[in-house]
């Protein structure tokens, strides 16, 4: 399938005036980060804070600008290209508003821009979240502000819609909702959508692709169920544990007396599990959220190049 | 629909922030003016002249700050969902001509009624102003309009570099652009050219300097301007 947005190579650098000048050396926000996003997948952007999953973002829409690297949108630049633009909806948490804007002001203005937009859908939203339409946009609640910036990114059924932290400060209804919403619309109007999150085990079912950002590097670019099956956690006696870590790459332990957990990264058959069961050793899958965690807290540097975890995952 | 109409439309959903401020802001202003050359009445010269106010102005300091405060409120909202920096300016800029043309008309249709009752019955002349330009003619709706333009290009181009480099930059800009026209002006002085200007200045009908000369800085920072929004971060 053809890609509908790809980065080549992109990096971000802040190159401070003072602070290089005393010898601070330029601040790396992104690191040769190279993917392609296919048509009509749910793409969730994974990472630690200051990762660099909003700069990517920004970078991706033209919104920022890379230091180096290019980026592909519908086969174009993004920067300064309305015609690309108009198909892509990008709902950021710190997305700002006109003070005079109220909530239906502010719906107005999104169906002035987005070529697919569903005013009905919008309105519904607006039941389903129980936005006050009158009230003034810097008068919301966090929650509510979340909401709104939801409700933009649902209506707007654009092609490409990316949400970077859609729901801070959203009660766990309110993100059921989203979750829903998102889920029935996505059925019957196929897009691409790219979500950035840290509330991972919520989104575990919903996305099908993971790309996951460690400062400022693309570690994980995988499909989520190849990814969960190439991690699992064994639980067992000290030995044994020791035996089948030797096998594979071991990102975590815990241990409880004689007996060891650890997180392991490699390849898990059906017979390999078989054997570790007669050995008295439990395989457990692990938890995207576990998998993100130990990924990006693992002691050692994380793989340089693009893809390096996803090969060595599939080997 | 063009998409610069449709930016244009955005600045104008909220019509209280658009129409509601500038025109209740001048409506006060006149308000207050009115009342307190009413009480001072008597206490006054009768002569035409005697009584002056520049409370117009206030119209276009508000204007001045909403397009000010468009280059960050309006930019961030319209640029974070993925209007073109060049899409935008343009309908912000559309806008804002639109605005000091209506400005300029209501402003014109206040003269008129000031006009005929002859200075709100106390000899005030809040909106007949500019004492090179007096008379009835429609063009006043440019006297009104152009400089209204101008200063909000100003707006603009404050409004962008502010967004650029936050207020540290604007004032930094600031003390730079008032120590660059002081060095013009030492260097004027020193030439001894301030009698030339000044000739040239006394050459030109109130009507050219205000509705023609004045598109020339207008033009400058409207194209700064744009110069400077093209790196600009919502």
């Amino acid at each position: 399938m053809n890609p509908v947005l790809a980065a080549h190579h992109v990096s971000k650098v802040y190159r401070h005036p003072v602070r290089s000048v005393i010898g601070r050396g330029p601040s790396v926000a992104l690191d040769d980060v190279t993917f392609t996003i296919a048509d009509q997948t749910i793409y969730g952007l994974l990472g630690r804070n200051g990762a660099g999953k909003t700069t990517l973002m920004q970078i991706l829409t033209g919104q920022n600008f890379a230091s180096s690297g290019r980026v592909e949108l519908f086969g174009q630049s993004p920067y300064e290209n309305d015609a690309a633009l108009a198909n892509v909806c990008f709902v950021k948490e710190s997305q700002r508003y006109p003070d005079v804007f109220t909530v239906a002001n502010a719906l107005r203005a999104a169906a002035l821009l987005f070529p697919e937009w569903d005013n009905d859908f919008a309105l519904s939203l607006v039941e389903d979240f129980q936005l006050p339409p009158r009230r003034r946009v810097s008068k919301l609640s966090r929650g509510m502000r979340s909401a709104l910036g939801v409700i933009i990114g649902l209506a707007a059924r654009s092609r490409i819609t990316l949400f970077d932290e859609p729901y801070l400060g959203l009660d766990a209804v309110g993100r059921q909702l989203f979750y829903d919403r998102l889920l029935r619309d996505y059925a019957d109007h196929p897009r691409t959508v790219i979500l950035s999150t840290h509330l991972i085990d919520e989104v575990s079912a919903l996305i099908e692709h993971v790309l996951l950002l460690d400062r400022g590097r693309l570690i994980v670019d995988a499909e989520t169920e190849s990814l969960r099956e190439q991690m699992v956690t064994v639980t067992g006696p000290v030995s044994t544990v020791d035996t089948i870590a030797a096998a594979h790459h071991e990102l975590h332990r815990d241990l409880l007396g004689s007996t060891a957990r650890a997180t392991l990264r490699g390849d898990f058959d059906a017979a390999g599990r078989a054997r570790a069961a007669a050995h008295g050793v439990q395989v457990e899958p692990v938890s995207l959220q576990q998998l993100v965690v130990r990924l990006t807290t693992a002691a050692e540097p994380a793989p340089v190049s693009v893809g390096a975890v996803d090969k060595e995952l599939s080997r | 629909m063009n998409r610069v109409l449709r930016v244009a439309r955005i600045h104008l959903t909220s019509w209280r922030g658009a129409f509601g401020w500038p025109l209740s802001i001048l409506a006060i202003s006149f308000t207050v003016n009115l009342a307190f050359f009413a009480s001072m009445g008597d206490n006054l010269p009768d002569q035409p002249g005697a009584h002056v106010t520049g409370g117009v102005v206030s119209i276009y300091v508000v204007q001045l700050i909403a397009a000010w405060q468009s280059m960050n409120q309006a930019f961030s909202f319209a640029v974070g969902l993925n209007v073109t920096r060049r899409t935008f300016y343009a309908g912000t800029l559309l806008v804002l001509a639109a605005l000091s043309l209506v400005f300029g008309l209501v402003l014109y249709l206040l003269e008129l009624v000031e006009h005929a009752t002859g200075g709100w019955g106390i000899q005030l002349p809040f909106f007949d102003m500019v004492p090179a330009t007096h008379g009835n003619s429609p063009l006043h709706v440019l006297v009104y309009a152009v400089p209204m333009f101008m200063l909000s290009c100003l707006g603009v181009f404050l409004g962008t570099i502010t967004k650029r480099w936050g207020v540290n930059g604007f004032f930094a800009f600031t003390v730079l652009g008032l120590v660059g026209l002081g060095l013009v002006a030492i260097l004027l002085s020193w030439l001894d050219r301030w009698p030339t200007i000044g000739h040239w200045l006394a050459g030109q009908s109130g009507l050219a300097l205000l509705t023609g000369w004045i598109l020339i800085p207008a033009v400058l920072l409207a194209g700064g301007g744009y110069g400077l929004l093209r790196r600009a971060i919502p």
